[in-house]
């Protein structure tokens, strides 16, 4: 299981959006505001996240963090 | 941990009946093209099955009776004991399996029972019929688990409208001593009972006329009191956390490992849900079936649809062993180890 860290994170979570969008998208965005942004998307974003570093993200996980880094705070704190 | 053994009990056929009316997700009203492609390979649904207006879930139910009594050559009379699964009775009240058993001509002295349950369904059905037979040592019973779910669903759900489908589906069972013994393991989260959800509508909350109002939710949804609500996250969340623990232990009190199991038909809930359960309990995905493409999310009714779809074509009389694992609304969660010797699997009926 890969340990999360910022760079690689960050490239899970731009790679779960259009290629054209993927530029755009930093540690600062807060992924709600993105057009992409759905029910689906977050299920599909969770998913890989458990996927990549065991942690499974809840709704109010989500809910809570308004930018990437919030998100990777959340989990690398769950991360073993 | 609900784990226990039920002996006696064989399975002697299934069979399932759906909606000829057919719904592409593909022609879905108001998503982007590159947002349909997304959905439809997530979720890994093109197309759902709808009821007509007049159709509801115990006629698709009776159908797959009828066919399966028909292909046994049981004969009416001898069915003792008739299980109804389902949240889309004909009525508040009376029970639905009342009128079924009128319907399909069975005897007076035949016992049935209504049963609420959802997507973990059909394995808590199969639990319940199997005890009640195999206590009592009744002789032939019938388990029919059917919903017609899209009756459900706000036609302002693009969360929801998506995914669900509707299906009637027909088990029969035999008291037999011969029969190798059904192991099941069945658990509940009461505390999450709001995570799926129809509101109003019931004892606490009766329909009344601002039940008919529409009301705004997250993601431009919108819904009538009446209608089905669902956390996709948490249920997705439950999904991954839950499942997979049930399914090992139970093979873990049954004494078998994953390579002793020929099929795993799991609840149809998406495409991510089954992929994430077969990556997490090390599975081949030839032995996880699949009828979401075509048929969608048809509640308690996925697991018979799914083998009636995969093993109807195939062979019509069915030998393997399968675990059959259901999860959902409650939320509750079932499995069940279940061996099939020479189990009819006649092709699905198009109502």
């Amino acid at each position: 299981m890969t340990s999360a860290t910022h760079d690689n994170f960050l490239a899970l979570i731009r790679n779960q959006f259009r290629p054209e969008d993927r530029e755009a998208i930093t540690l600062d965005t807060d992924l709600k505001t993105l057009n992409e942004w759905s029910s689906l998307q977050t299920m599909i974003i969770v998913n890989e996240i458990d996927k990549a570093y065991n942690v499974i993200l809840g709704f109010e996980d989500l809910k809570n963090a308004n930018t990437v880094a919030q998100l990777f705070n959340i989990v690398q704190s769950r991360g073993r | 941990m609900a784990f226990f053994s039920i002996a006696n009990i064989a399975l002697k056929g299934i069979s399932a009946a759906v909606p000829k009316t057919v719904a592409s997700n593909s022609t879905l009203q108001g998503y982007s093209p590159e947002e349909l492609q997304k959905l439809i390979s997530t979720l890994g649904i093109q197309q759902r099955r709808v009821a007509q207006a007049e159709q509801c879930a115990s006629d698709f139910c009776m159908a797959a009776a009828n066919q399966l009594i028909n292909e046994l050559n049981w004969n009416r009379s001898e069915i003792d004991v008739l299980f109804f699964v389902s949240q889309t009775p004909d009525h508040t009240l009376p029970g639905t399996s009342m009128y079924i058993q009128e319907k399909l001509g069975l005897s007076k002295s035949c016992a049935t029972f209504d049963i609420n349950q959802g997507c973990a369904g059909y394995v808590y059905g199969l639990s319940l019929i199997s005890s009640f037979m195999s206590a009592s040592g009744l002789k032939k019973g019938l388990l029919l688990v059917g919903d017609t779910i899209t009756r459900l669903i706000s036609p302002h759900d693009r969360s929801l409208l998506p995914i669900f489908s509707d299906c009637g589906t027909a088990t029969a069972l035999e008291f037999d001593k011969s029969a190798q013994q059904l192991n099941f393991n069945i658990s509940t989260e009461g505390a999450d009972y709001q995570t799926i959800i129809v509101p109003e509508g019931g004892a606490r909350f009766p329909i009344n006329q601002n039940s008919f109002e529409y009301k705004q939710t997250e993601g431009n949804i919108q819904r009538q009191g009446h209608h089905l609500a669902m956390k996709g996250l948490d249920v997705f969340n439950f999904s991954l956390k839950k499942v997979t623990p049930n399914v090992e232990e139970l093979l873990l009190q049954s004494y078998l490992s994953t390579s002793n199991i020929d099929y795993f038909v799991f609840h149809q809930a998406n495409q991510l849900i089954l992929e994430a359960l077969t990556k997490k309990l090390g599975l081949d995905s030839s032995k996880v079936p699949s009828s979401l493409k075509e048929f969608g999310n048809t509640s308690g009714a996925t697991i018979p649809l799914t083998i009636v779809t995969n093993m109807s074509a195939q062979n019509r009389l069915i030998d393997c062993k399968m675990v059959l694992s259901g999860f959902g609304v409650g939320l509750s969660l079932a499995s069940a180890v279940v061996n099939f010797n020479q189990v009819l699997c006649p092709v699905l009926i198009e109502l």
